[in-house]
This record gives structure tokens, sequence and C-alpha cells, in this order.
């Protein structure tokens, strides 16, 4: 994956001097890929927004902390992601079966976005399912196998980027890869298994 | 069919398309003759595109209004020093003196504490008793003052005299507690 051309190191050196004006250009340049991945995560656009703001004034708190090891939108994602799994999603859960009305409605508006439009109905509606079954999945693995999916497939970066952004070794960031992708075969397998049980009274 | 154990990992870093090609190659030829193992990589390559299709994709164009928030958040100066900017002025000061003026700052604090708790000299344990010790008026011992010296100097005269002295300066409160008289040399209760 390319280096970040664009990454406004200047900007950077300033607002880790304290640059508040600095900080404020970082931030629009990183804003709107930073909503995006935000409303990926909480599929509500006025949380979306509320944790994507939590991120940025985190990302200001712990500036010193960012080694250049990784893009900075990277270490973005990963103050997200914590942020999202601490906070949010104990306030916030996101049970698709237990949503209400309104909610559902964007839910569901949001995974028809994920899949492709040239498909039919009911292709689409096998995809908007294996899409909400895996969001499940990801949230049902331990923090540090959830962060390097969501680095890798949701931020797209390399190992070496998740590496940088993690604070941990290459060999590290694949094994978690590894561990993950198995646990996430098994929680799948296991719901392919519990969709062919037949259901009791001849239902499903 | 189970996969092999020790091809497990290859397979995994194949659907995550981390293999490089020799060790690739290798493993392609082991699936050839291993169903086991093709299973296990076809389920793993599912699971890569579940996961890569469910990527966020939907824009959500910043506002205005989102930038002002964060800076106004940003901007609101927190409690207490700004460390942000000790480090920044300690930064600017030569490395000798990095090091030299927190030792500086430490020692004045020290001596500092070391001033407000310094002993007390022989003339304040001397120091006369509180106003709150009240003497009857007319009386030439009761209008001693209650020192040791004083308590001594009665004492020598006669023991009884600083029995008697002794029971005038006693406070009404503590009148209920034991007492030691210097003419008895017992305790009274």
């Amino acid at each position: 994956m390319d280096i970040e051309v664009s990454e406004p190191r200047s900007l950077l050196e300033a607002a880790r001097g304290g640059d508040t004006r600095a900080f404020g250009e970082l931030c629009r340049v990183y804003e709107t890929r930073l909503l995006r991945q935000a409303m990926g995560l909480c599929s509500n656009a006025s949380l979306a927004e509320e944790l994507a703001q939590d991120t940025l004034v985190e990302a200001w708190k712990s500036l010193r902390r960012y080694n250049g090891r990784c893009q900075f939108f990277t270490w973005l994602c990963a103050i997200l992601l914590n942020r999202y799994r601490n906070t949010f999603r104990q306030k916030h859960p996101l049970s698709f079966s237990t949503l209400g009305g309104g909610d559902q409605a964007q839910y569901e508006s949001h995974q028809a976005t994920l899949v492709d439009a040239a498909a039919g109905p009911d292709q689409a509606a096998q995809m908007h399912e294996q899409a909400a079954l895996m969001r499940a999945c990801m949230a049902a693995l331990p923090a540090k196998l959830e962060q390097v999916i969501y680095l890798r497939f949701y931020v797209d970066d390399s190992l070496e980027e998740i590496a940088g952004a993690l604070g941990c070794p290459v060999g590290t960031v694949k094994s978690r890869l590894f561990n993950a992708l198995e646990k996430l075969r098994q929680m799948n397998a296991l719901d392919d298994h519990q969709e062919n049980l037949p259901m009791k009274g001849g239902q499903r | 069919m189970k996969p092999c154990a020790n091809q497990q990992k290859r397979i995994a870093a194949l659907a995550l398309d981390l293999l490089e090609p020799h060790p690739a190659r290798e493993l392609q030829a082991h699936l050839e003759i291993c169903a086991g193992c093709r299973d296990y990589l076809a389920e793993l390559t599912r699971v890569a595109e579940q996961l890569a299709a469910t990527a966020p994709s939907e824009e959500l164009p910043a506002s205005d209004q989102f930038h002002r928030r964060v800076m106004a958040r940003i901007e609101v100066r927190p409690d207490g020093p700004d460390w942000r900017v000790i480090w920044g002025i300690l930064r600017a000061v030569p490395t000798g003196w990095r090091l030299v003026l927190p030792l500086v700052v430490v020692i004045l604090v020290l001596t500092r504490i070391g001033v407000g708790h310094s002993p007390k000299t022989a003339v304040e344990v001397h120091s006369p008793a509180p106003a709150s010790v009240q003497v009857a008026a007319g009386d030439a011992d009761a209008d001693l003052a209650p020192t040791v010296a004083n308590y001594q100097r009665i004492a020598e005269e006669s023991p009884d005299k600083l029995d008697e002295l002794l029971a005038r300066q006693e406070p009404p409160t503590a009148r209920a507690m034991p007492v030691y008289t210097a003419s008895s040399r017992t305790l009274r209760f």
C-alpha cells in the first residue's frame, strides 16, 4: 500500500507543538473519511458524528503518542475503533433483531449500500443478511482480533501500517489475523449449522 | 474432512493474500491432493470475501458545524497546568539545564517544607500557657505564670503550696481526672 503522500507533516508537527489551528486543518483533511468509518461502525448518522468528534478530541489529547510508524489516518481509525468498542457499543449496542422501527429502517438502508446494486432482490437480501451477520461476528471477537480485522479489511492497511498503529511486531499482526479469520470461520460454520437445523413446529 | 494441522496457517495466509509466491506454489500442490485443506481454504476465503463486502462505503460529508464542534472542544483549556506548554518550554532549554531546572525546583520545594517544619527552640518550650488558663484575682501565688520554673520554686518552698496552686490553676473540666499530688506522692482520684 502507498504511503500517504498528502499527509501534511508540517501540520502534524505544528499540532504537536500545541497549535490548535494546525490541528484544525488536519481535521479538515481526515474528517470525511473518518466519518465514513464511524458510519460503518454505528450505522447511525448522529452517533457516527459523535464518535468521530470524540475520536478527534482524543487524538488531540494524545497527539504526542503518535509515533509516525503508520499513517495518521490509520492511527485515527485505531482510536475510533477503541472508542466505539469501549464507549459507544456499550451505550448503544447494535442488535439487529432488537432495533426499533426508525433505526432498523436506517440500518437496513445503510446495509443496502454495502451490497451490489446490480444484484437481484433475493441475492441482495442474502448479502444483506450476510453483512449483518459478519458485523455481529466481528463484534464478538476479542478486542485485539477485531482491531486487526478492522484495520486490514475496513481501513485497507498493510501489515506494517497495522503493526505501527498497534505498536506490535508484524508477526503478531499476522498471527492475530489468522486467529481472527479462524474464529470468524467457526462462527460462520456454527451459524450455517443452526440455519440447517429443523425448527420446532415445522417452521423455517 | 479436517485440514492438515501443519498447513492451517499457510492456508489462512493464502486466504488473506499474504503468502509469498514460493510457499503459495507449494501449498497449491498440496491442495490438489488434500480435500480437507481445499474445503478449509474455501471456508476461509468465503469469510474474507464477506469481510471485504461489508467494508464501509457510505459517504457522510463533514459539515462546517461538525468541524466547529470539534474545534470548540479542542480549544477549551483544560483545568490545571498546560503540560504541553510546559514540555515545549523544557524542550527549548538546552539539555544540561533540562536536568538542572527540575532539580532546582525540587530543592526549593524541599527547602520550603523544611523551614515550615523547623524544630521549636527552648524559648518556645517554656512559653507561657494559653490565655484560657485563668487565675484567681488578688492571690499572689495565683498570679504566677504556670511555668515549670515557677512550679519548681513553689515546690521548694512547700509541697502543700504547690498542691494549692495547682488546684487553683486547674481548669474546671479537668477536675474529674486523676491528679498526682506533690505532698502525698500518691495518685488521688
